[in-house]
């Protein structure tokens, strides 16, 4: 792996010059794309009286043919005129092509053959011409691709229905057109030695807190791969640790959450070929965040919200409480109920712990079978999972009413959890409980929230530790009314203090 | 890697160990009820446990065990069942009449309840009329768990107030500050079971008992803002007549000089009518009304003297905690009679002032 | 290491929640030194004490602002006397977090999981702690905060209501007081304010030291106020007989949780998974305080690797030492003389500090 990457690091720094042999330049870009036969090579002789030659380059499939045939070649044919230019300086003839005589927008010099085969790739036009030493690149971009459609994991009742694609260039748009500020950077760059990702950084100006858009162009630039499939890829390579069950980079399909994002003094990295944006730093509390709590009333979102801060300690425990209270104490129970689960468990042979992992793994299979299974016949796993599984087992005497209870519980408040990396993370968390308690009771589930509790605090996103605003609560209060309820929208304080506070550490 | 080794570690540390508490809720059998007699030098210990299966005629299992005292009795009953006896949810613990008047088996009991980590503070205490044995095996056709009967009755009877003590705790709170307690008695009553009186104990020894009135009139002197009089019966002008009184307001006047203690109690009763004659409005006469109120003033005013009497010549108890209020409040002179307070009790001069006001005659004139 | 940095309010949470695991560990003392329930006067009287020393010893860490008390000493006393304080900082915390993790771990023993060994449960605690312990100041400040938020709180909370049939008089008789009891239980008090000795470590690592002195004295206030709370919480629960054959008040009172409406039956176990965490997060300071003083101490430059000298060191200290019960009549001379040395060392080295600068200028002159 790494002897490839010194091999491309090479590849990368030999640069082989354009000549001023149209013939030669022709013949070297043949052998670059020798078996590649999407590659299109067009010769045209340019210029009203005196002809030139001219090559133009393409990637078939990936340009719009019509704006280079319209826009450049009918006028480089027709309309070039050559005649009072001096033969030898080649500037003058590029100028004179490429600013009198080619109508598309975008259009760039090209100093060197590499450079020509990065720009073909990307989907623009080369257009070489005869004793010039530069190439022109003619912006052409125009791939398939899928339009602006509703975010399919991040659905809401009520907000903006469109999502991000897996267009750069569409998703940095979708958001320009929520901050149309001047002070909202972008700044382009390229990860991946062969697949040459496009990438923007994106951030604005005075709100960002420096340190972390330091750390964050500082890892990319650090970032040594072949190529970026996903901007997983890119979250793995910049976060702090990817040991970590926790996630420490938000992703999004939604503009709105982005541009969120940015106003609150947070960077985003678009990556292309990916339909979801990254959000550095990230913490805790913003993985419970949800876009919707903002659209809807005040009241009723402070309410869901604390919903799902009640529904966090259930998907983590509540199968491990079930196993330690039968096991260990039972004495907890009211009465009634204690005789109730030991009438129930009477004739089931599995002690409660294996009841539980049981049921935990056919909800677990049952989810990904319906993740690979095609949407006709999807409604039937859940039928078939949930009703005929469970049912059946409970008559069959193998577990017991309550522990299906508590498990159907437990998966419907995992969906409650807005961020789905997240609530993997906690679904497997949970496992680790339920092992914990089997041992130690409600000991060892202590033990677990305190291991728990001290990774979560170790943990740091891009310098900001993860556990802000709780972990530091009174100095930054003002940022709790953005945790458990959310604050009026005049109360908002765009710039959270956990962001600003390493602005005054480290700076 | 380092904090592979760590995990490693942890997971050894805690794999190894094993599970010994582990004991699955199906496998334990709860004792709902103790009832504890005594039997020539050991006591007789009668369980009640409830049976988790449902759907069965016999829903619980009494069985009787002579030891010496609770673990022993623990430990026989681990050897004669398939299942582990746990304490944890112990309702209510009966104390046989013969148990009670022995203070030495009577401290020992309490000693073991009080130092056992597992059987909560919150079990409900009661001293059977009798044999406890017999309370535990009473069938009542509507409720035949007699730990939970037990405990409901003593609940509720201590929410309104009928009743001091109902948990073990209070009663040993109060025989720790004041050497005295009043615990419910529950009797045998035709197909059930009935808490309407009250033992009286002190120094761990049971002494005797209280009559229904004589433990309302001591609830009233202790808690006179949860207290109420139910049915006071008289009768005025030859016509029968049932008060009640609720919102007691009382004010206590204690006064101790040298070895004289003389206590005044203040009471104001707000009375209700409960029940008359029809037809007849003699209800309205203010004359009458004024007769009814001294009829029912002496009525209670003789209860209470007779009570407190008992307290003082007859059990030497301080039954409604004039100790604690002298401890509290006269700690310098309490101490100097602190020795002998016993005899300072007897001796004392305890009046109880009522007065009576009719709030209401219930919603027909 | 070098850039560890914790806001002021991670420094409070810190004192505050050490000072509670000791506090709840002396409370038995405290109730039994005493003849009555006067002991919030000696814990006030402690407070009084240490909110008096907080001024010389707050001016002397602002002087050594990057300095901790024993990089301190070093620079004003001889080598012998720098090195003997060192060491007994590094004993007193040793030898503190080693009577915490035993008491704690019997604690969970008895109520919790009663046959499971208590090696395993000793051993368990300590592995978790010294996890974090390598960690570092911040990591260990924001787990605090997050301990008090998640742990302390709703702890303190659930407790309030076990006082549902107190008798809130049993806070009397406060005069005539026990004047010679109170003077004794001083020294136990102190002692419960263990921030004292810690804030002589974590003062040096705070952001903006600016407000230390305020922040310090705030925390002596919060703490006797919450220490004084318990204290009165717990006599008028029990009455001071009851509460002075306790040897866990805190888990008795938990037994009396009684939230309106609250279905679980055994509260103290609920109670006790809050003070795992509180307990936890303790053993987890004390731990970085003991290898931060090593560190200072020994003059190496990493501290993270002495919690491997620590865990076997208390691990032995812990399953060596007798059950709390058998050691309350041997430690009060050892707590007379960790109080005093306490409170005596900071003032002694802020006065070596003073008699110095005075030297200093009379040369200068």
């Amino acid at each position: 792996m790494s002897d490839n990457n010194n091999k491309n690091k090479n590849q990368n720094t030999t640069k082989t010059n354009i000549e001023k042999d149209l013939n030669k330049n022709e013949a070297n870009l043949r052998n670059i794309f020798k078996n590649a036969d999407d590659i299109v090579f067009r010769k045209i002789e340019g210029g009203q009286n005196q002809k030139i030659n001219m090559l133009l380059v393409y990637v078939d499939g990936m340009t719009t043919k019509e704006s280079i045939s319209e826009y450049a070649v009918q006028n480089l044919m027709m309309n070039l005129n050559l005649e009072n230019l001096e033969k030898s300086p080649d500037n003058e003839i590029l100028n004179a092509v490429s600013k009198t005589n080619i109508a598309i927008l975008e259009v760039k010099a090209l100093l060197t053959l590499e450079e020509c085969v990065d720009k073909m790739l990307s989907g623009e036009t080369v257009l070489l011409i005869d004793t010039c030493t530069k190439g022109i690149m003619l912006s052409s971009r125009g791939w398939p691709m899928r339009g602006v459609q509703e975010p399919a994991a991040e659905t809401l009742i009520r907000g903006a229905r469109d999502g991000f694609n897996e267009t750069m260039k569409v998703n940095i748009t979708l958001i320009r057109r929520r901050i149309r500020d001047p002070r909202l950077k972008v700044k382009y760059t390229q990860v991946g030695s062969r697949s040459k990702t496009d990438m923007a950084i994106m951030y604005i100006d005075d709100l960002v807190n420096k340190t972390v858009l330091d750390t964050v162009e500082k890892r990319i630039k650090n970032i040594d791969i072949e190529a970026i499939l996903e901007s997983s890829y890119i979250e793995e390579m910049i976060e702090d640790d990817s040991y970590s069950l926790f996630p420490q980079i938000e992703n999004t399909e939604r503009p709105d959450a982005a541009a969120s994002a940015l106003l609150e003094g947070r960077v985003v990295i678009a990556v292309d070929n990916t339909p979801t944006v990254l959000i550095a730093p990230a913490i805790f509390v913003s993985f419970m965040q949800s876009s919707e709590d903002y659209y809807e009333r005040w009241l009723p979102s402070c309410i869901t919200r604390m919903i799902r801060y009640v529904a966090l300690p259930i998907v983590m425990l509540l199968p491990a409480l079930y196993v330690a209270v039968t096991q260990f104490h039972p004495n907890m129970l009211p009465t009634q109920l204690a005789l109730y689960v030991a009438a129930s468990r009477a004739n089931v042979p599995f002690p409660p712990y294996f009841e539980a992992l049981l049921m935990e793994l056919v909800i677990e299979l049952v989810r990904e079978a319906s993740m690979r299974i095609t949407t006709p016949v999807g409604s039937t796993i859940g039928l078939v999972g949930g009703l005929v599984i469970g049912q059946s087992s409970v008559e069959a005497g193998l577990i017991t009413p309550l522990a299906v209870i508590i498990v159907a519980l437990t998966a419907i408040a995992s969906f409650t959890i807005p961020s789905y990396n997240f609530s993997t993370t906690l679904r497997m968390i949970r496992f680790a409980f339920i092992l914990l308690a089997a041992i130690f009771g409600l000991f060892g589930i202590s033990i677990g929230l305190s291991v728990l509790i001290i990774h979560l605090c170790t943990l740091k996103s891009c310098g900001i530790p993860y556990m802000s605003p709780l972990s530091s609560f009174i100095e930054n209060r003002s940022d709790l009314k953005d945790t458990i309820i959310r604050p009026r929208i005049k109360n908002m304080v765009r710039k959270p203090k956990y962001l600003q506070a390493e602005k005054e550490k480290g700076n | 890697m380092k904090n592979l080794k760590l995990i490693l570690v942890v997971l050894a540390a805690l794999m190894l160990t094993g599970c010994w508490d582990s004991v699955e809720i199906n496998k334990r059998e709860y004792l709902f009820a103790v009832g504890i007699d005594k039997e020539g030098d050991t006591l007789k210990f009668t369980a009640e446990i409830p049976k988790i299966n449902e759907g069965s005629e016999e829903q619980r299992i009494i069985y009787s065990m002579e030891n010496n005292n609770f673990a022993d009795f623990y430990n026989t009953s681990y050897l004669h069942s398939d299942k582990a006896i746990s304490d944890r949810l112990m309702q209510v613990i009966v104390l046989g009449e013969e148990t009670a008047k022995d203070p030495e088996i009577f401290k020992k009991i309490f000693d073991e309840i009080q130092r056992s980590p597992q059987m909560n503070r919150r079990v409900k205490i009661c001293i059977a009329k009798g044999k406890a044995e017999d309370i535990i095996n009473t069938e009542i056709p509507s409720n035949p768990i007699v730990g939970r009967f037990l405990s409901d009755m003593l609940v509720k009877l201590k929410r309104e107030s009928y009743q001091d003590i109902y948990t073990f705790d209070e009663a040993i709170l109060h025989l720790g500050q004041t050497g005295n307690a009043m615990i419910p008695v529950v009797e045998m009553n035709d197909k059930s079971l009935k808490i309407e009186r009250a033992a009286v104990i002190k120094e761990y020894e049971l002494l005797g008992f209280l009559e229904t009135e004589e433990v309302e009139s001591i609830m009233l002197l202790l808690n006179p803002t949860k207290a109420n009089i139910k049915n006071i019966n008289i009768e005025a002008d030859e016509k029968t007549l049932a008060l009640g009184a609720v919102d007691v307001s009382m004010t206590e006047d204690i006064d101790l000089d040298g070895d004289k203690l003389s206590v005044d109690y203040y009471i104001t009763l707000y009375c209700y009518v409960d029940s008359f004659i029809i037809g007849d409005d003699s209800l309205a006469d203010e004359n009458f009304m004024n007769k009814v109120k001294e009829e029912s003033l002496k009525k209670i005013s003789d209860t209470t003297y007779s009570t407190i009497d008992k307290l003082q010549h007859t059990y030497r108890a301080d039954l409604i905690r004039i100790k604690d209020d002298l401890y509290k409040f006269h700690k310098q002179d309490y101490e100097k009679i602190m020795d002998k307070y016993d005899e300072v009790f007897e001796a004392a001069d305890i009046n109880v002032h009522f007065k009576m006001d009719i709030k209401s005659i219930g919603l027909v004139k | 290491m070098f850039n560890q940095d914790i806001t002021p309010y991670q420094n409070i949470s810190i004192l505050i929640l050490v000072s509670f695991a000791f506090q709840s560990l002396l409370m038995p003392s405290i109730l039994s030194e005493i003849d009555g329930p006067v002991g919030w006067i000696s814990i006030a009287a402690a407070a009084l004490f240490l909110y008096l020393a907080m001024r010389p010893v707050n001016k002397l860490m602002e002087k050594h602002s990057e300095d901790t008390i024993i990089s301190i000493s070093n620079k004003l006393f001889p080598k012998f006397i720098s090195k003997s304080i060192g060491l007994y900082y590094i004993l007193m915390f040793l030898i503190s977090n080693s009577i915490l993790l035993k008491d704690f771990s019997e604690q969970i023993k008895l109520m919790m999981l009663f046959n499971t060994p208590l090696s395993t449960i000793i051993i368990a605690i300590l592995l978790t702690a010294g996890y974090a312990a390598k960690k570092g100041m911040q990591t260990i400040a924001n787990i605090t905060n997050i301990a008090v938020v998640i742990a302390l709180i709703p702890y303190l909370l659930i407790i309030v209501f076990s006082t549902y049939y107190a008798d809130y008089t049993n806070v009397l008789p406060i005069y005539p007081a026990d004047v010679v009891g109170v003077a004794k239980s001083i020294p136990f008090a102190m002692l419960g304010f263990f921030g004292f000795s810690i804030l002589m470590f974590s003062n040096s690592r705070v952001a903006i030291k600016e407000k230390n002195l305020m922040i310090n004295k705030r925390f002596i206030v919060i703490s006797a106020i919450l220490y004084i709370a318990c204290y009165l919480l717990i006599v008028v629960k029990f009455g001071m007989k009851e509460a002075v054959n306790m040897v866990w008040p805190f888990i008795s009172v938990m037994k009396f949780v009684n939230i309106p409406g609250f279905f679980f039956e055994s509260t103290e176990i609920v109670g006790l998974c809050f003070q795992i965490v509180v307990t936890f997060t303790c053993i987890c300071i004390l731990s970085y305080f003991t290898n931060l003083s090593m560190q200072e101490t020994f003059k190496t430059r990493e501290n993270g690797y002495f919690i491997f000298i620590q865990i076997p060191i208390l691990y032995l200290m812990a399953a060596a030492l007798p059950g709390m019960y058998m050691m309350f009549p041997y430690i009060r001379i050892p707590i007379y003389a960790l109080s005093a040395l306490n409170f005596l060392i900071p003032l002694l080295v802020a006065l070596k500090d003073k008699l110095r600068v005075k030297n200093e200028e009379l040369r200068i002159k």
